[in-house]
């Protein structure tokens, strides 16, 4: 790793460090109970007691943000597993043996991908009714095409090397050759994939608590509270304001992480900015690899 | 040519015909009952009530007749009735869709006119102060969630300097100019993303150009260095600017979720996340439906442009 890809590492892993653990001792550590009403304090600017002021139930801002790195950070990674194990599975399975395992796979995600993210999500978690349990099956469901496409190209990439075939033909069993040498050979896009899926499962549920459909009231998300703040911009300017730059700059940093990532890992892509990708007759692996984005 | 036509043509059928047994096994794929479901588990219903959600939505048939209703209705463009006012979900669709589509295209026309020069720009000036800027521009550009930019907006331009409306919605014929202003913040908060998205695509399309040989020929015979990067580098790299726009266009449309529900904007979202609230099934079945039929369209349209313009594609 060169020394700026180094330090940016350092840095942004280290911010999700103190952002994990800022969630986990949010118990020990908030000034106030986020869910404790004040009526007397309703809306009331940063001041020494509320350090960055209350909202319109009069609740500190500053335990709820913290509180709010809970469910986001838990739906995040947890919906990432989710669709990491039966993506990878799916995907070597069809890059693997082609045919009509590869066209059974391939179709299903490719139908899956042409439904906007957050709009197959909010007609299911409408229906399901909007938790922490449903918003991870929900979201990590609807990642497992992307992995899917991106373990199959991979894959397809992997077989053409000449290791692959000696290993055939010396009798290796399908099952070993997979294990040993395919999966190995994919995980470093999975790998940056992974960190993109992140970025994108904690916009789409922030974008649902938004619109009042992911982590249910009176527990806080950040999205929920940019939701909320959205009533009262004329009366507190500063409610809207901290949500958003927790959002955007956990975002920022989880993009810069796999930007760096990226780099590392595919010595093709070592210069600023993405890949160029011209699409090679199948389109969607296109969509892997880019940088999360609003809801995607 | 035309066999690539054909295939892709033949790809975009298949895919709309797996989209909608996707949109009819949706319901079937959440566990419970679907009547249940559909009503919403917070008080039973009653015994009336389920019976004539059942035969509404013909799930008193077996599967089987459902799913071959299902297309039957779809063949004639009907998507049932609305279950809170009985009003076709066909025509409240067709209403909606061309507002939403207004925003999309609109974001994309404005993402482009801003996104392609400053990408060109901040290539040719490549490490410079100013593409350094330029590119944490665009990272801050993709890392601000959608609708965060939109209540920014509505803080800034509307509540905080009066400029435009922050929400609502004028129709053409009331009025242009009304129209327009109550179009723009929507729009912007839809672009400034896409914007940073072209704007990165382009800066390494052209990055990637600039050191062919065409280009310097071009530069050798003594070309106007506008006329190389316009007539020569960026016709070239406006290949992957256009598969990246239509790449994103699902992106948008999703986004129009967010962005419709902050400025109150009438479209297709809008109609989506008010039925889910009010829990009308085949609303949300037909706005969802719709959306993913409008990216299989679009992603067709995208392909054959792309093959028109890169004549190495249509023989893959």
């Amino acid at each position: 790793m060169s020394g700026a890809n180094r330090r940016r590492f350092i840095w942004t892993l280290s911010y999700l460090f103190v952002v994990a653990a800022l969630g986990l001792l949010a118990p020990r550590i908030s000034p106030h109970d986020p869910l404790a009403l004040n009526p007397d304090h309703v809306l009331a600017p940063p001041s020494a007691a509320y350090w960055l002021g209350t909202d319109e139930f009069g609740r500190d801002i500053l335990s709820r943000l913290l509180y709010g790195i809970r469910p986001s950070l838990t739906i995040a990674v947890a919906s990432t597993l989710l669709a990491l194990a039966p993506g990878l599975y799916f995907g070597v399975l069809a890059g693997y043996y082609r045919g009509a395992v590869e066209q059974a796979v391939m179709r299903t995600a490719d139908t899956i991908l042409c439904f906007p993210p957050i709009i197959l999500a909010l007609a299911v978690v409408g229906f399901l009714g909007p938790s922490v349990p449903n918003l991870v099956l929900v979201i990590g469901l609807l990642y497992i095409p992307t992995f899917v496409r991106l373990a199959y190209s991979s894959t397809l990439g992997v077989m053409q090397v000449e290791y692959i075939t000696v290993a055939k033909a010396i009798g290796v069993p399908n099952a070993k050759v997979i294990a040993r040498h395919v999966v190995p050979n994919v995980m470093s896009p999975i790998l940056v994939q992974c960190g993109v899926t992140v970025a994108a499962a904690i916009l789409l549920e922030s974008g649902l608590s938004f619109l009042g459909l992911g982590v249910p009231p009176p527990n806080p998300s950040w999205g929920q509270m940019i939701g909320a703040a959205k009533g009262y911009l004329a009366q507190s300017e500063t409610y809207v304001l901290w949500p958003s730059v927790a959002i955007a700059l956990t975002i920022l940093v989880l993009n810069q992480l796999t930007d760096t990532l990226r780099d590392h890992l595919d010595p093709r892509t070592k210069r600023a900015g993405p890949r160029t990708q011209v699409p090679s007759g199948d389109e969607g692996a296109t969509r892997a690899g880019h940088p999360a984005r609003s809801a995607s | 040519m035309a066999t690539f036509v054909v295939r892709r043509l033949g790809l975009a059928v298949v895919q709309l015909l797996l989209v909608c047994v996707l949109v009819f096994a949706m319901l079937r794929l959440i566990p419970g009952d679907p009547a249940l479901v559909i009503l919403g588990s917070e008080h039973t219903p009653a015994p009336e009530v389920l019976a004539a959600v059942r035969v509404k939505l013909g799930l008193n048939k077996p599967v089987a007749v459902q799913f071959v209703d299902w297309f039957g209705n779809l063949s004639r463009l009907n998507l049932g009735k609305s279950l809170v006012d009985n009003y076709p979900v066909a025509d409240e669709v067709c209403s909606r869709l061309p507002r939403t589509l207004e925003l999309v295209v609109a974001a994309i026309g404005m993402a482009s006119l801003a996104g392609i020069p400053v990408g060109v720009g901040s290539a040719l000036r490549r490490n410079s102060l100013a593409d350094k800027l330029v590119s944490s521009a665009f990272s801050l550009g993709l890392a601000v969630p959608t609708y965060v930019i939109g209540t920014f907006l509505v803080l800034v331009v509307s509540v905080e300097l009066r400029l435009l409306p922050g929400g609502g919605y004028t129709p053409v014929a009331e009025g242009v100019l009304r129209h327009l202003a109550d179009l723009a913040l929507p729009v912007l908060a839809l672009a400034i993303g896409l914007a940073a998205i072209i704007g990165r695509m382009t800066r390494s399309a052209i990055l990637d150009v600039v050191g062919e040989d065409y280009i310097r020929t071009a530069r050798a015979k003594g070309l106007w260095p506008r006329q190389v990067i316009y007539k020569h580098a960026l016709r070239n790299a406006l290949l992957p600017i256009i598969t990246v726009i239509g790449v994103q266009f699902g992106t948008l449309i999703g986004g129009t979720v967010l962005v419709e529900n902050i400025f109150n904007w009438p479209g297709l979202s809008t109609l989506l996340i008010n039925a889910t609230r009010e829990r009308d099934y085949p609303m949300v079945q037909g706005a969802v439906l719709s959306a993913a039929v409008l990216v299989v369209c679009v992603q067709m349209v995208v392909d054959v442009l792309y093959a028109l313009a890169n004549p190495r594609l249509r023989y893959s």
